[in-house]
């Protein structure tokens, strides 16, 4: 039995080593670029023995990404990329999974004008840096539980300007969004027909500094980046409105009918193979009617018209470059609503083996949840582990 | 699983990192001149050697500067990404990676005076980085950047001859060819490696302290190393 299980193990990982490597077409003027990426781990969560749940459903192989992207460029002015990942499609879920859903990407840039590149389409919104960081040079499975896509929205269909100064090392971002999330590419706005408004900015010394997790060159000098980023929106619904299935999220908290502000902080540093970074965000809802169940059924004289969640997430990395191994480390805080005692706590370690590069990688995260927010997000597992192989088509 | 066994797991690679093997030898810059010039990515001496010919990435044109790094004059927008610049005793030659593409420009004017297309359907960004003369079989070479490293030797009409697959570094951000050696210079491995220019194999290899290094020449005893992210020219004393 043992042997089967590891016999499967072994065939599911290594058929991640097999894809095609990243292919290029062009005319001289459109370049288009077709990439992709498979990944897969298995998962095992070890359930708490008081849980009234014991499934074990979670103890699975899955097959994480299977993603085709195509990214073109006309002339110097005109981008485009198209993102998607099958696996997500194949699901079949009506939810949506903030962090991984099927349409990654699909806009249009235009780079013509002086003072600044407008893109059009479905894509990332322009908020925290770990969210603007492609997945695919993390050591973990997982984002952390502040930028999975529960508490704000993480893609977005809208308008996005963005113009970078002083060789690349302040950029700056404001957008305006459905507001909805991936849960806009359904149609329909929600009944308030409000919109969503982002901004960010953040500056590097002592050059550019790309939105990367891990120092895998060691670079020599120190490198610092700090980033401010904020997000607001009023949806009054009108009466008998509501808001589109799932828009919600897993909290409630992605859509409010009343006024949000989400504002955030973000620190990243890299030296010769140490890299670190923290973020902070934290939410105010001011949900319109005072029955809202986000006020957690207290008087308004007690809730004062409002509410806050947020939290923060630091981590810790070092790139073993002779070993080609990364080590990491994560603690993470979440308040899903001060008008409730408790918070969660989470700490993870994560351990990358990098066959070639991040082109393929072996990846190993472990969880361990120090605390629970259990009013209002209970859990029946205390830790969980995930082994699988990453291999991108480039 | 207990927190000591988790602590085992990842004290280990950084107790048996105190094993590893030394890494080559370690250069240090002497000084550096910051450049006017954005994103410069790959450099060149003139064939008179009383200047620098620079490409820019962003401006995607070639600059000009004296060896101060004054800027004497650019050429107008020439492509969509300028990687690599080779300067032969009677034109430059320049590397459009994306589009694939060789521009022969005329000293005088800095004007394009032929265009040649060599095919590489790898990586868009991950195209020709280098681009340079190898005088000792008398044929250009250009190297593919990354995923994978190819070495390509090309006759005068850069139609290709031959093609090496070299795997010694991540990736090849620059190349020249001086002294009767081939010299690559590798951006993520912060790495200078000098190769026998017969069949490229490794000589010697540098370490070398500059971030983001992009580009590579030699003039008047020094080892000249260009910083993109820095815009910056490092002065290496000649290894």
């Amino acid at each position: 039995m043992k042997f089967n299980f590891y016999l499967s193990l072994l065939a599911f990982l290594l058929s991640g080593s097999m894809g095609i490597a990243q292919i290029t077409i062009t005319n001289g003027e459109h370049n288009m670029e077709i990439l992709g990426s498979i990944s897969g781990y298995y998962n095992y969560r070890i359930i708490k023995p008081e849980a009234s749940n014991q499934n074990l459903n979670n103890n699975r192989f899955r097959l994480r990404d299977a993603q085709i992207q195509i990214e073109g460029r006309v002339g110097r002015t005109w981008a485009y990329e198209l993102q998607f990942d099958v696996a997500d499609i194949a699901s079949g879920q009506s939810s949506v999974d903030g962090e991984n859903p099927g349409l990654m990407d699909a806009y249009v840039k235009y780079k013509g004008f002086k003072f600044f590149d407008i893109q059009v389409g479905y894509g990332k919104t322009p908020y925290s840096r770990n969210s603007m960081t492609p997945f695919v040079y993390s050591p973990y499975w997982q984002r952390a539980q502040i930028n999975r896509g529960d508490i704000f929205t993480r893609r977005d269909v809208g308008v996005t300007l963005s113009q970078s100064y002083w060789k690349q090392r302040v950029n700056v971002y404001g957008g305006i969004y459905n507001g909805l999330g991936e849960i806009s590419l359904r149609g329909d706005n929600d009944a308030s027909g409000s919109v969503e408004y982002i901004t960010r900015v953040d500056v590097a010394y002592p050059s550019r500094f790309r939105y990367r997790e891990i120092d895998d060159r060691h670079v020599p000098i120190p490198m610092f980046q700090i980033g401010v980023n904020g997000r607001y929106t009023k949806r009054n619904l009108p009466e008998g409105g509501t808001f589109p299935a799932f828009s919600g999220g897993e909290y409630g908290l992605r859509v409010l009918d009343g006024e949000r502000y989400v504002y955030g902080l973000d620190a990243a540093f890299m030296y010769k193979g140490f890299s670190a970074m923290f973020e902070i965000h934290q939410y105010r809802g001011q949900p319109r009617i005072d029955s809202h169940p986000l006020y957690q059924g207290l008087p308004i004289e007690k809730t004062q018209g409002y509410f806050l969640a947020g939290g923060w997430v630091a981590q810790a990395n070092y790139f073993l470059k002779s070993w080609k191994t990364i080590l990491s480390v994560r603690y993470e805080q979440l308040d899903l609503n001060d008008l409730v005692n408790g918070r969660s706590e989470r700490l993870s370690f994560a351990l990358a083996y990098q066959f070639n590069g991040f082109n393929s990688m072996l990846k190993f995260q472990y969880f361990n949840v120090l605390k629970e927010e259990a009013a209002i997000d209970p859990l029946r597992w205390t830790e969980q582990f995930r082994l699988g192989w990453q291999y991108l088509l480039k | 699983m207990t927190w000591n066994k988790m602590l085992l797991l990842f004290a280990m690679p950084i107790v048996l990192m105190a094993f590893r093997k030394d890494d080559p030898v370690k250069l240090k810059f002497n000084n550096f001149i910051v450049l006017k010039v954005p994103e410069p990515s790959g450099i060149a001496v003139a064939p008179k050697g009383n200047s620098y010919f620079i490409v820019s990435d962003d401006a995607a044109a070639v600059y000009e500067i004296d060896l101060s790094g004054k800027i004497l004059r650019s050429s107008a927008t020439l492509g969509i990404d300028l990687e690599a610049i080779c300067a032969r005793p009677d034109f430059l030659y320049v590397s459009d990676e994306t589009p694939r593409k060789i521009y022969q420009l005329d000293y005088a004017t800095l004007q394009v005076t032929r265009t040649f297309h060599v095919p590489y359907s790898g990586g868009r960004n991950k195209g020709f980085e280098s681009l340079t003369y190898n005088e000792a079989k008398k044929c250009f070479v250009l190297i593919t950047e990354r995923d994978p490293v190819y070495i390509i030797e090309l006759d005068h009409d850069f139609r290709q001859i031959n093609e090496y697959r070299w795997k010694h570094a991540r990736d090849v951000s620059s190349a020249t060819y001086f002294n009767g050696s081939f010299w690559i210079l590798s951006d993520e491995d912060m790495t200078v490696f000098k190769c026998n220019p017969a069949n490229y194999e490794i000589q010697a290899q540098y370490k070398i302290n500059v971030h983001n290094p992009e580009g590579i020449a030699f003039h008047d005893g020094k080892m000249l190393i260009l910083s993109d992210d820095m815009e910056r020219l490092y002065y290496f004393n000649q290894p």
